[in-house]
């Protein structure tokens, strides 16, 4: 064998000096890699979450992944397409449209495409890293003080609430997540919670959050509205103690429902600036009603708004509106995918009385289409929506009966989360819950005066409004007047749905709302029949199919959306709804 | 070259002039077997070989110079003579006779029985990995375009599959079948040690159709002189985290010693289509549409207003619609290819080179495609003394590809209305010069209302005109591939082979790529308005790369005292960097006449522009070593590499990828020398195991990355602007590995005439790398970029067999090979959420995209289905069982007729059913059928289950539907019917050759086949269809029309029916034998060609594509399968038939 010595003598000795050169140069090129690089254009975690401009621009993000059209859109078809306000347009085409017209005939398969809640649980992911890395940032930025991370925590613990809250209403067992998912290897399998635990623990975070949140007041611009101030927490806490009272048959969610919807109150009126020459106080500033439509829904952010999310063409387009509402004439045809159903003709079932324009809402808030014809008259297959999609008032154009109106192609509307009128209707709703029984009327009459002020500030005149006499025989006549006043103010707002699961939850007797569908299936639990008044309310947009439709959603379970499909699939914690769950386990070749 | 060897040696004399100023004065005259020799250079070299002096001898061979010492060597040296050395010792004069020459072709031939393997160089019989090496002179004079279509049918388990026959359009490659789900499966390509991967990194494979950038297009394959295939797990664990799809190594040539020769080529190739499928012509096509839009409604009225069918000539468009165009004749054409190759090839002891140019252009056989490449080549080595020499090796390649807009104009031509023209027609029925472009069309509108097509004849319209878009529209890709490279070595101890050797190579390389494709849709194509999204419409991608690598290693090869023992090894480290820059513009509704992109026209905002750009870097550490005793009855290969990639995080960034190889060379023990006689010259056995891997394509996937403009959040003033979260990190990734072992042995008969090698694989890939898995949205995202799901196993095996001049009669030899390879893929795990992910997606094949999830309701769309225990590529299916002969109403009549009572109904029903006779009623599993409460047969309904609504849309079967086989008997066709149809892989694939040769002349026969693969028809899915407007084949002549109508083909149904769902019909066996090449040769005599001045001369003629044996009804078998999709042939170019003249000339 060789001898290694002599090698490395020669080779260290002889030739090491000649071959200097060249090795160096060899590694000079090779050594000064490294395998470790950031990318160029894009910020790493590592340098993240440094300083206050780190977590605003997170906190922002947050905010603005809820004006996505895919969370929009759900809002709408969860809120308006499942009640009587709405029905899938026929000329459209496409696997949309067959997902809508399942909907509307209560026919949801597990693949329905707003069956799925990915839209709102990206939002919750983006809170949640706020509220998980935030508090670290206080450390690295002297900067970001206490107060600002305590401020940006209300507001996140607030939006995910909200999502929360839209979750429990359409999908009701769902996971409750309040960790950020970061990384590949965190454990992605969930349970369901009970709709009772998710809502008490919102009800815990907004009671903290409203101690910290930001005050209405602290801004002139947009962001008066545009953020989850306290005005906005507490009218969310009144929304979820209203639906908790309606589930449970709780008297003291309704009083605390009274209690926040009345916070909310004080403080806009303590916001009201007053102009020269006013010199009446109010207790409710709205708008008057011819210029309602236009400062709500075309001007924005008016004074009555609570909370709206921020949509401006260019940035961020409202697609949602424009797709689902939008019957946008003058371009190439295209046709919106929902319409409102034929009870908002005029003389029809909400706008029931008095002269054409008696009711400034009943022409706002829908149109027809067909040429000539006069508004009055609005055909069954064509009552297009206005809300959020004109940019004029009809009253300020009245040249325009029967015409085209003027149709925002900018899609700047925003989409309304709380305005005050609502809160106003949600406190006589809970007033009316309240009332001991039919002759309670000191609840009764409190009730019927704040849906009077709603109602008059739509009407021409005082005598077209509502009359105490009329209304005064009860609490089912008062809590029909006050459905149906929510129908005519806050048509199209996402809402109606919600106001007729209440309705019918207030009298289901026997609901358990701390155990999940699946276990009471389970426990072999007969599921509770859902109110016929209420499916009577829904069935008026199906004129034949009206009974059909009703036997279909004769049960609690059927109140809800599917789970998701494409998760049950992929997470096998997952239960399914059970009155969805027929087709489950067919097995495949 | 000739002068600038003299100029460099004259100036090397005059610097050795300068600084030899003192010393002994020779001198001498050299002479050869014709007399003095002028312009000879003698040489005076010191004891490394380097040269200190030299001159050149004068017109009477004199020559005279001061040498330095006198212990140096003196080389006298003449093109064409053998060079002598000499010590100069105490001689002053010398007169030297040199020899002609005619030994050194004995020194390559040895040379080339070493082959580089990781590196080191290994005697052929001492190889103990399993690897095939490929000689490219085998297919000299045929024409390819890039070099994997030479190597087809060539390679023992290297199944070659050609995209389509569009140009440039490159090959799908699997040695030993597929290892991947989602990611590239297609083996490494490795040219002069340097991997040479696609430049385009963020394909995507898992979707891939043709446009992706053939890699190989940047290698002229002129310039190849072989190509390696290394196939198990040791051979590739060199090449680490790359080479686990098994590598292809390229050696170009390189120059050799000798008198500079040149060498030039041309080549010309015919190429034509073969015959497609027989279409309808116009006046059958409107019939059938006639039918098809009667027969859903059964209205008299339904094809009244649409003028396009009905030869109305009060309407001003007649003319147009009253033809019978043959699309596809108008958009084929005979293409011919122009290949030029010119190199020059030398050198002397100090430098070899080789310098070469080609020139190639193609037109295709569809209209307007044309490829231009040009390729340059320099290699150069020049050894500087015994020890160091260095060598670069330049290459240039550009590709200009003039494409069809969409690259589907043959699809398009199958596609059209046969009855409109292609001109725009005058009252008299003659073509003007404008093109014919339908007009815009309206939900209700038709041609008697105005300037509208007839709205149901949308899909005809959205088609526009083939033979318009192939003229007018534009899409050409331009690339430029430059990859230099510089390297050193130099010997360290010993130089010659009694020494121990240890080298030292330093080498740079660099990669850079760009290319541009610039593509344009004008305004005139259609007869949209400007506010269309196609209005003009222009897009522009612009790729950049670079990439550069270093590398420095140490080959130490012992000499041991006992000769028994040989060894080498090396260590390598290495390291490369990658830039990468994409750029992607879109505008459209520009003033006509604009075609860039890169036009700012403020006229109307849609114009969108989206860039990409990332870096990344990887070193690794590879060890390699290779021992042998005896001469190679023993041989021991191993190797160890470290692979770090800056695409893992720092947990898992660094792996490591170990090989070992056995050899025994049994043949060569002494006791096997009786045994072995005359007849068996060689028997080795061989035996190996190694581990393979695989990084995702992405980068920066180990962090969390946040996109701090993303946009605002707010309205009006004080917007707020917003950062988001691009996805989860994925810091549990892990590497993608697979473990292969290997046994196989070579066997020589005959003197090695004969020689057979067999190998048996198995291979385990773990930690499969899959991209886009579906995630719980309740995460917040909806997939995760790449996850390991599974495991996946390959086992087969292959067999070579060639047989060189084992005929031999006189002036006549004949060779012949043939290899066959099976290789078995099983899913083995899979995570259970990802399959069932997975197996919710369907694939779209007229777009070439998968959506999810798959439904009964899909027409046409394939499912996708990945199942445990089965190999990729499946399909399934219904099964298809012919035609209801009759319909419903029929039964019902005949019971109304006859007065049946329902026993009596039943009973006659039952009767003809067992006559064969065929109804849409339910049978139960006696094939009886089954009665109603009313007394009436059941009938059999398209998935009832699913049907949204109130069951009024449910589809019920008629006579002249598709009979689909009701397998659980439950009345209804739903996914529940679904089988298993076969599977798109083949059992087993390779290829023969023969080669004949007389004298003179030679002749070469190529033919490569697979067997056992399925093949999904969609072409034939599509084109009998009778769903929708667009042209059918013509065997829809012999649809289902009335009842008791016996046809394999159903009725037409327009926008109705379930008639061609995925099912068996389509599926066929896609096995064939393909006659890929006959040529030949004729080798013009010494004799002749030396009287015209001329080294070399040859002649070549091959025909390629000559004739496919197959069962298939298509165009051609050879598809596969695009991720773990199936094999469908969409129709797409098919492979064209070819001649090619070549001749070949050396001075």
């Amino acid at each position: 064998m060789i001898t290694y010595k002599k090698i490395y003598n020669k080779v260290v000795t002889g030739l090491f000096s000649k071959t200097l050169f060249l090795a160096t140069c060899s590694f000079m090129m090779v050594s000064c890699v490294d395998t470790l690089i950031l990318p160029d254009d894009k910020t790493v975690d590592e340098d993240f979450w440094k300083s206050k401009s780190d977590v605003q621009l997170m906190v922002n993000g947050a905010y603005q992944r809820m004006l996505n059209a895919d969370v929009i859109s759900r809002l709408i078809v969860w809120g308006d397409l499942r009640s009587e306000e709405a029905i899938p347009v026929a000329s459209i085409t496409g696997s949309v449209k067959e997902d809508l017209e399942e909907i509307n005939l209560g026919n949801t398969q597990t693949d329905n495409t707003f069956a799925t809640w990915a839209s709102i649980y990206a939002v919750i992911n983006r809170c949640n890293m706020v509220l998980q890395r935030a508090e670290s940032v206080m450390s690295e930025d002297p900067n970001y003080t206490n107060g600002d991370y305590l401020a940006d925590r209300a507001q996140m613990l607030a939006l995910r609430s909200l999502c929360y809250f839209y979750l429990v209403r359409n999908f009701r067992d769902v996971p409750f997540i309040t960790e950020a998912y970061f990384n590949s290897s965190q454990d992605r399998n969930v349970t369901q919670s009970d709709p009772e635990s998710v809502l008490k623990a919102c009800l815990e975070d907004l009671k903290e959050a409203e101690q910290n949140a930001i005050s209405a007041s602290a801004f002139t611009d947009w962001r008066r509205v545009g953020y989850f101030t306290r005005d906005a927490i507490n009218a969310l806490q009144a929304d979820i103690y209203l639906w908790r009272g309606s589930v449970l048959h709780n008297t003291a969610d309704y009083e605390q429902a009274v209690a926040y919807c009345d916070k909310v109150i004080a403080s806009k009126k303590s916001q009201h600036v007053r102009k020269r020459g006013e010199t009446v106080e109010k207790d409710y500033y709205l708008s008057e009603g011819r210029e309602a439509f236009y400062d709500i829904f075309v001007n924005k952010n008016a004074e009555e708004s609570i909370f709206e999310l921020q949509f401006q063409n260019g940035t961020n387009g409202n697609a949602g509106t424009a797709q689902y509402f939008n019957h946008n004439d003058g371009k190439d045809g295209s046709v919106p995918f929902l319409y409102a159903s034929s009870i908002f003709k005029y003389g029809g079932e909400v706008y029931t009385s008095g002269s054409t324009q008696a009711d400034y809402r009943a022409m706002n808030n829908t149109y027809t289409n067909t040429a000539g014809a006069t508004v009055t008259v609005g055909d069954f297959d064509g009552l297009r929506i206005r809300k959020y999609v004109a940019s004029e008032s009809y009253l300020n154009v009245p040249s325009q009966v029967g015409t085209a109106p003027a149709y925002n192609s900018t899609l700047d509307m925003d989409y309304i989360i709380y305005r005050l009128s609502d809160i106003m209707l949600m406190k006589a709703e809970a007033l009316t819950a309240l009332a001991s029984d039919d002759t309670d009327a000191s609840h009764l009459h409190a009730a019927f005066n704040l849906v009077k002020v709603v109602n008059l500030r739509s009407k021409q005149t005082e005598s077209d409004s509502l009359k105490w006499n009329t209304y005064s025989d009860g609490k089912s006549t008062m809590e029909n007047l006050i459905l149906a006043e929510r129908l005519r103010e806050l048509a199209f707002e996402g809402k109606r749905w919600y106001d007729l699961m209440r309705y019918s939850y207030r009298h289901m007797e026997g609901v358990d709302y701390s155990t999940t569908l699946a276990q009471q299936n389970d426990e072999g639990k007969t599921f509770v029949a859902v109110y016929d008044e209420m499916l009577n309310l829904m069935k008026r947009k199906l004129s034949g199919k009206g009974n059909a439709v009703a036997a279909k959603m004769n049960t609690e379970p059927r109140l809800y959306m599917p789970i998701p499909l494409s998760d049950i699939n992929i997470s096998p914690q997952l239960r399914q709804n059970p009155s969805y769950s027929d087709n489950e386990n067919i097995n495949k070749n | 070259m000739k002068i600038k060897k003299i100029l460099f040696t004259a100036l090397l004399c005059i610097i050795g002039q300068e600084l030899m100023a003192q010393g002994v004065r020779i001198s001498g005259t050299l002479t050869d077997n014709e007399g003095p020799i002028m312009m000879a250079n003698v040489v005076e070299r010191d004891a490394n070989n380097r040269i200190v002096s030299a001159v050149q001898t004068d017109f009477n061979g004199n020559f005279s110079m001061q040498v330095k010492s006198t212990k140096n060597k003196l080389v006298f040296s003449y093109v064409g003579d053998k060079t002598q050395i000499l010590t100069i010792g105490k001689r002053t004069v010398f007169n030297i006779k040199l020899e002609p020459e005619g030994t050194q072709l004995q020194e390559v031939v040895i040379k080339s029985k070493r082959s580089n393997s990781g590196g080191l160089m290994i005697s052929k019989k001492e190889v103990s990995v399993s690897q095939q090496t490929f000689d490219l002179e085998n297919v000299k004079g045929m024409a390819f375009t890039s070099a994997d279509e030479a190597l087809q049918g060539e390679i023992a388990g290297l199944d070659i599959v050609a995209n389509s026959g569009n140009l440039g359009a490159g090959t799908q490659m699997r040695l030993r079948g597929v290892t991947t789900i989602t990611g590239d499966a297609n083996p490494l390509i490795v040219v002069d040690d340097k991997i040479f991967d696609n430049p385009d990194e963020n394909f995507d494979f898992a979707n891939a159709n043709e446009e992706q950038y053939a890699s190989l297009l940047s290698v002229n394959v002129d310039d190849i002189a072989s190509i390696t295939v290394l196939k198990d797990a040791a051979a590739t664990a060199v090449w680490g985290s790359k080479g686990s799809n098994g590598v292809l190594v390229i050696t170009t040539k390189h120059g050799s010693r000798g008198k500079p020769r040149v060498n030039f080529s041309y080549k010309f190739t015919g190429t034509w289509q073969p015959k497609g499928y027989s279409l309808l012509d116009g006046d059958s096509y409107s019939m059938l549409m006639k039918e098809a839009f009667y027969n859903p409604t059964q209205k008299a009225d339904a094809t009244t207003n649409i003028e396009e069918l009905n030869y109305n000539t009060a309407w001003s468009e007649y003319e147009n619609w009253n033809n019978n165009t043959d699309w596809v004749d108008a958009v084929t054409q005979f293409g011919g290819q122009h290949e030029y190759n010119l190199n020059l090839a030398g050198g002397g002891e100090k430098a070899t080179f080789r310098i070469s140019a080609g020139y190639k252009h193609q037109t295709g056989t569809i209209i307007k495609q044309k490829f231009k490449q040009f390729t340059t080549r320099l290699v150069l080595d020049y050894n500087v003394s015994d020890r160091i020499r260095f060598s670069t090796n330049f290459a240039l390649t550009y590709t200009g590809n003039d494409r069809n807009y969409g690259n589907n104009i043959l699809g398009l031509a199958q596609k059209m209305a046969p009855n409109m023209s292609i001109y725009r027609q005058d009252s008299n029925g003659n073509d003007t010069g404008e093109y014919y472009i339908m007009n815009p069309s309206e939900s209700g509108k038709y041609p008697k209302d105005g300037n509208y097509s007839s709205y149901e004849l949308n899909a005809i319209r959205g088609l526009g005109n083939p033979v318009a878009i192939a003229n007018l529209a534009k899409d050409r890709e331009e690339t430029y591939r430059l990859t230099p490279d510089f390297s050193v070595k130099y010997e360290l101890l010993g130089t010659e082979p009694d020494k121990s050797r240890l080298t030292l190579n330093g080498r740079v390389d660099f990669d850079i790529y760009a290319s541009s494709r610039p593509v344009y849709y004008p305004a005139s194509l259609t007869s949209n308005t400007w506010s269309n999204q196609m209005y003009n419409y222009s897009t522009n991608t612009e790729v950049n790369r670079f990439k550069a690598g270093g590398r420095v290693e140490l080959v130490y090869t012992p000499h041991f005292k006992n000769e028994n023992w040989s060894a080498t090894m090396l260590a390598r480290y290495e390291m490369s960097t990658e830039k990468y820059n994409k750029q992607f513009l879109e505008m459209s509704m520009l003033p006509p006449g604009i075609t860039a992109s890169t036009i700012f026209a403020w006229l109307y905002d849609n114009d969108s522009m989206t860039s990409s750009n990332s870096r990344s870097a990887s070193q690794n550490l590879l060890y390699n070593g290779h021992i042998s005793y005896k001469e190679g009855l023993y041989s021991l290969g191993f190797s160890l590499r470290a692979d770090g990639d800056s695409k893992f995080g720092p947990k898992n960034k660094w792996a490591l990828f170990p090989g070992v190889s056995v050899r025994y060379n049994i043949s060569d023990e002494p006791f096997m020398k009786k045994i072995k006689g005359n007849w068996l010259s060689m028997m080795g056995l061989r035996a190996s195991w190694g581990i393979n891997g695989k990084a995702p394509s992405s980068n920066y996937l180990f962090y969390n990355t946040y996109n701090t403009s993303a946009g605002y959040y707010g309205y009006g003033t004080n917007l707020q602007p917003i950062g988001t979260l691009d996805g989860l990190k994925l810091d549990d990734l892990r590497w993608e590995k697979t473990t292969s072992l290997n046994l196989g042995f070579n066997i020589g008969l005959l003197h090695d005439m004969i020689e057979i090698d067999f190998d048996y694989y198995h291979k385990v890939t773990k930690d499969l790398l899959m991209s886009s898995v579906a995630i719980p949205s309740y995460v917040g995202y909806g997939t995760l970029s790449y996850m390991n799901v599974g495991q996946m196993n390959n086992d087969g095996w292959e067999l070579n067999f060639t047989a060189k001049k084992f005929i031999k009669i006189g002036k006549f030899s004949m060779d012949a090979s043939f290899n066959i390879a099976q290789n078995e893929n099983l899913l083995k795990e899979m995570d259970q959420s990802v399959l069932d992910a997975l197996n919710n997606t369907y694939t779209n094949y007229t777009s070439g995209k998968s959506g999810s999830p798959w439904a009964i309701t899909q027409r046409g769309n394939w499912p996708l289905r990945v199942q445990l225990n089965n190999s990729l590529g499946s399909i399934y299916g219904f099964r298809y069982k012919g035609v209801y002969q009759y319909g419903y109403d029929y039964l019902e009549n005949l019971q109304k007729e006859n007065n049946w009572t329902s026993a009596e109904y039943e009973a006659a029903i039952n009767g003809m059913l067992a006559e064969g006779k065929t109804f849409p009623v339910v049978r139960d599993q006696n094939g009886n059928v089954l009665m109603d409460g009313q007394g009436h047969p059941k009938r059999v309904v398209y998935n009832y289950a699913n049907n949204n609504g109130t069951g009024s849309s449910t589809y019920t079967f008629q006579g002249g539907d598709a009979v689909y086989e009701d397998i659980n008997h439950d009345g209804q066709i739903n996914e529940l019917d679904i089988v298993y149809l076969g599977n798109s892989l083949p059992k087993v694939n390779g290829g023969f050759n023969f080669t004949f040769r007389y004298g003179n002349w030679s002749v070469k026969t190529r033919f490569m086949y697979r067997f056992g693969n399925k093949v999904v028809n969609l072409a034939r899915q599509n084109l009998e269809m009778m769903y929708n407007t667009y042209n059918q084949c013509s065997s829809v002549n012999y649809r289902w029309r009335k009842d008791g109508d016996l046809t394999p083909i159903p009725r037409a149904m327009y926008n109705t029916s379930y008639n061609f769902q995925p099912s068996d019909r389509y599926v066929e066996d896609g096995g064939f034998v393909r006659f890929q090449n006959l040529q030949i040769t004729y080798n013009f005599p010494k004799k002749i060609i030396k009287k015209w001045g001329l080294n070399q001369l040859q002649a070549y003629a091959s025909l390629n594509n000559l004739y496919v044996w197959t069962k298939y009804s298509g165009v051609d078998p050879e598809v596969s399968p695009q991720g773990y999709g199936v094999a469908a042939d969409a129709s797409q170019t098919p492979r064209s038939k070819q001649f090619t003249l070549t001749v070949n000339v050396g001075l």
